[in-house]
């Protein structure tokens, strides 16, 4: 419960329309946290069994289909507009660590509908910088449509 | 000249100080100037008055640049602003210097600046900006912000933008012309937030940069950028802050060169 996760798994982030540019790229406030949240949250994708090696690609795909899904089921509302973004945990928090010296954590937060919740933590919405370098961070292979 | 007399103790001198050298008569109302002009005629005729004989043209420009953004000018196009002085002629009736056309200076689709700050200061709905900026050049702007209206109408998780957010952003893409057409969208605090990216133009192979601008309340803005996205090894520009519309354009400014329109 709670454990951090391993630097080379993903972890997926639903980005809403208004946080999608004309693009269909995220915009920098998919990665910002609102007043009083104290983590981003995420989705882990390895916990569906995605694991490196042959067929990591597909893998990957399957894992964020099965994302859409509890999503969907837990009555969260995917729209036409919205786009998930991947984020690999070791790239996310060697940069923040690198750029700010600031140790982000990427903890899994397993809800009873939502097992493979995780939470990005340790930034505030104040750090619009963290939230831009995420956002840099996410180059268009790295997204995929929300439905 | 009081104020004056008192700002010339010391530099910098203030924002107070360079309007009262123009009301002074130090400008023909009415006429055309290049920027470089005015502060060049500030600095003379400040030292003319007593002030420091070294005083630089670069210690005019950063309280002229607020003074420009007020009602004493019009900027005509980047680098040239018409001078209104206090006593405004709504003839229409020009002094022109340096043979600079009167009419036809304002990039199209861009009426004047007093028209949206008049048409901008009595909006009081989401779809009035949103009218304010399709006249005035910014149609792109508008159209977007129309979608996340209506995002918001539709579906119950997305927010409408707050509205005096909306209303800063607005007056702020209205006054900074030169700036092209962000990317909009909402904040998780439903505050708007505007970005651009900054081709990269190293050799770095590196990914694109970022601008992005969140409009707080109080006029202030959540800015934050970066020239490329982190490399290891590699040097690159960063910025962030809250800030007041002009600091903030000021602390952004060696990335809003990167973006300007041609």
């Amino acid at each position: 419960m709670n454990e951090p996760l391993p630097d080379r798994d993903h972890v997926s982030r639903y980005c809403k329309p208004s946080a999608v540019d004309e693009r269909g790229l995220p915009m920098a406030n998919a990665f910002a946290i609102r007043s009083g949240e104290s983590y981003l949250s995420v989705n882990w994708l390895e916990y569906f069994g995605v694991r490196g090696g042959s067929g990591v690609i597909s893998e990957r795909e399957a894992a964020v289909s099965r994302v859409r899904e509890m999503l969907r089921r837990k009555g969260f509302r995917l729209r036409p507009n919205g786009r998930f973004a991947l984020l690999n945990v070791g790239e996310v928090k060697t940069v923040i660590q690198r750029v700010f010296g600031r140790s982000l954590h990427v903890t899994h937060l397993p809800l009873p509908d939502d097992p493979s919740h995780a939470g990005i933590l340790r930034y505030t919405e104040e750090d619009r910088m963290v939230a831009s370098e995420i956002g840099a961070m996410v180059r268009a292979e790295d997204v995929r449509p929300a439905i | 000249m009081s104020l004056l007399t008192e700002k010339l103790v010391g530099l910098p001198f203030g924002t107070a100080a360079v309007e009262e050298l123009l009301r002074s008569g130090l400008l023909d109302a009415n006429a055309i100037y290049r920027r470089r002009e005015i502060v060049e005629a500030l600095r003379r005729r400040f030292i003319e008055l007593g002030g420091d004989a070294d005083t630089s043209s670069q210690q005019v420009i950063v309280p002229l640049k607020r003074v420009l953004e007020g009602p004493l000018f019009i900027r005509i196009r980047p680098g040239f602003y018409r001078y209104l002085g206090h006593d405004v002629d709504d003839s229409g009736s020009l002094m022109v210097r340096d043979a600079e056309p009167a009419s036809g200076e304002a990039p199209p689709g861009r009426v004047g600046r007093r028209s949206w700050r008049n048409q901008l200061d009595h909006a009081s709905t989401a779809e009035a900006i949103e009218s304010t900026l399709r006249l005035h050049g910014r149609e792109r702007v508008a159209d977007r912000i129309h979608y996340l209206q209506e995002l918001a109408r539709l579906y119950p998780e997305e927010q409408p933008m707050d509205f005096d957010s909306l209303w800063h952003m607005a007056r702020f893409l209205l006054e900074q012309e030169q700036l092209p057409d962000p990317e909009v969208g909402v904040s998780p605090d439903a505050f708007a937030h505007v970005e651009w990216t900054l081709p990269n133009t190293s050799d770095t192979q590196a990914g694109d940069g970022l601008l992005a601008m969140e409009f707080l309340p109080r006029a202030m803005i959540g800015f934050a950028a970066l020239s490329e996205p982190y490399r290891e090894g590699v040097d690159r520009l960063t910025v962030h802050g809250k800030l007041p519309a002009a600091e903030a354009l000021e602390a952004v400014g060696p990335f809003t060169d990167r973006i300007e329109r041609t």
